[in-house]
């Protein structure tokens, strides 16, 4: 499905991304788990489309050539990203911002009780006032409604409490295998429980290590800088 | 001769409470006063596609209180609007808030709030927002208090800029046009006039 071949990412003339190869097929999870500054989030971007993202190499969903399509294409070919930090978005509704892609109202709701996001959360401003852990929620209600082919959850867990994660976490296993999934985390216990396929570890803009969740138990051991050596 | 005269010059005595939206591309001059203990809330909006030059001048009693809310998109065309908000009454309030935005178009909003020096537990706040959706366009900004004493809660403030550009991104990224997510965008900074005090 998705198709990265070597992928060399440069923001400002600094190379962050320097020669990425992957592969995600539909109902694979990969986890991509690497130090601060490592480029994680910024191989997210450049798959994403954002324009300050020079991005070389190839990004081939299901054959398509995703580096020769803008943002707003490359999204409704199917990629889907949870942001790391999603914005606030005052004047407009929650719901509003998604009913171009999603007329379930009915459904909509549903899933606000099932996220347990507050009662009326349809009608709020687009995360205006929310708490780190609810504008993850409303990423993954839109996940829920966009219905992507390439999912990219960029820091799953940050801002969640422990209650939240097991929710979101149950809807990522309900639909693992309706979507190919990169997850971005530094927390390796967090990527175990939503037993990847695939771990890759991202040091210093490269693939270093591959391998599956027992890798993750190598960085638990060892640390970053000793895994691979 | 008449009908001149209506459109050059308009006085509004407001003596309870009232709501209304005013189309100031029809107007020069608009003078408002309001009544003691009356409350006014005030849409202003500039239809069609002509330049407009306008003044609201809105006087103030005791205990009086009025909303001054204004949206004007000026794609290739000008709008200058000057506001004149004199409490002449102790107690009374006002909250403006006028927000432009300007595709090829340019914008002028010079806004004073007068307090005099015995008028006491006035209240007045203003805010001037402006977004340029091109390089082409202009906004120009001259907030003024004249606060005459102590007692007083006034703010004012401006903003001029573009439009967020992690905002762009983010829609964008879930499907939407650069057009559609500035559609958007615009539309969301609208409504937030009423929600939104400095």
């Amino acid at each position: 499905m998705l198709e990265l071949k070597d992928i060399k990412v440069k923001i400002n003339e600094t190379n962050i991304i320097k020669g990425v190869n992957l592969n995600v097929k539909q109902g694979e999870l990969h986890a991509l788990i690497g130090p601060n500054g490592s480029g994680k989030s910024s191989l997210a971007n450049a798959i994403v489309g954002r324009e300050q993202y020079e991005t070389t190499g190839s990004v081939k969903l299901n054959d398509l050539e995703l580096l020769e399509l803008d943002v707003t294409e490359r999204a409704k070919e199917g990629v889907f990203m949870s942001f790391q930090s999603p914005p606030s978005i005052p004047g407009i509704t929650n719901y509003k911002l998604l009913s171009q892609f999603s007329k379930q109202y009915e459904k909509y709701l549903e899933d606000i009780e099932r996220l347990k996001l507050q009662s009326g959360w349809a009608q709020r401003d687009f995360n205006d006032g929310a708490s780190g852990g609810e504008k993850k929620k409303n990423e993954i209600l839109q996940l829920l409604h966009i219905n992507p082919k390439l999912v990219i959850l960029d820091e799953l867990d940050t801002g969640l409490d422990v209650d939240a994660l097991k929710i979101v976490k149950e809807l990522i296993n309900e639909h693992k295998n309706k979507f190919g999934w990169i997850v971005i985390s530094h927390n390796s216990s967090v990527l175990r429980s939503l037993n990847p396929t695939h771990v890759h570890i991202l040091k210093d803009g490269k693939i270093t290590n591959t391998g599956s969740v027992e890798l993750l138990n190598n960085i638990d051991e060892q640390g970053f800088s000793d895994v691979g050596k | 001769m008449n009908k001149v005269l209506v459109m050059l010059e308009n006085n509004y005595i407001i003596d309870k409470s009232l709501e209304t939206k005013i189309n100031i591309a029809d107007f020069n001059t608009l003078n408002f006063k309001i009544k003691s203990n009356a409350k006014a809330c005030l849409f202003f909006e500039a239809k069609g596609n002509q330049d407009s030059n306008t003044k609201i001048n809105v006087e103030l009693d005791e205990n009086a209180s009025c909303e001054l809310y204004g949206f004007f998109k000026n794609t290739k065309k000008k709008t200058n609007l000057i506001t004149n908000v004199i409490h002449k009454g102790s107690k009374s309030k006002c909250n403006q808030d006028f927000r432009f935005v300007n595709k090829r178009g340019k914008s002028s909003f010079e806004g004073k709030i007068t307090v005099p020096k015995d008028v006491v537990k006035c209240e007045s706040h203003m805010l001037n927002k402006n977004i340029l959706l091109d390089t082409h366009s202009d906004a120009f900004a001259k907030p003024e208090l004249d606060i005459n004493n102590d007692d007083v809660i006034c703010t004012h403030g401006c903003t001029i800029g573009a439009l967020d550009e992690d905002h762009m991104f983010y829609l964008q990224s879930r499907g939407y046009t650069e057009d559609e997510a500035t559609e958007i965008l615009v539309e969301a900074f609208a409504h937030m006039r009423t929600q939104e005090h400095i």
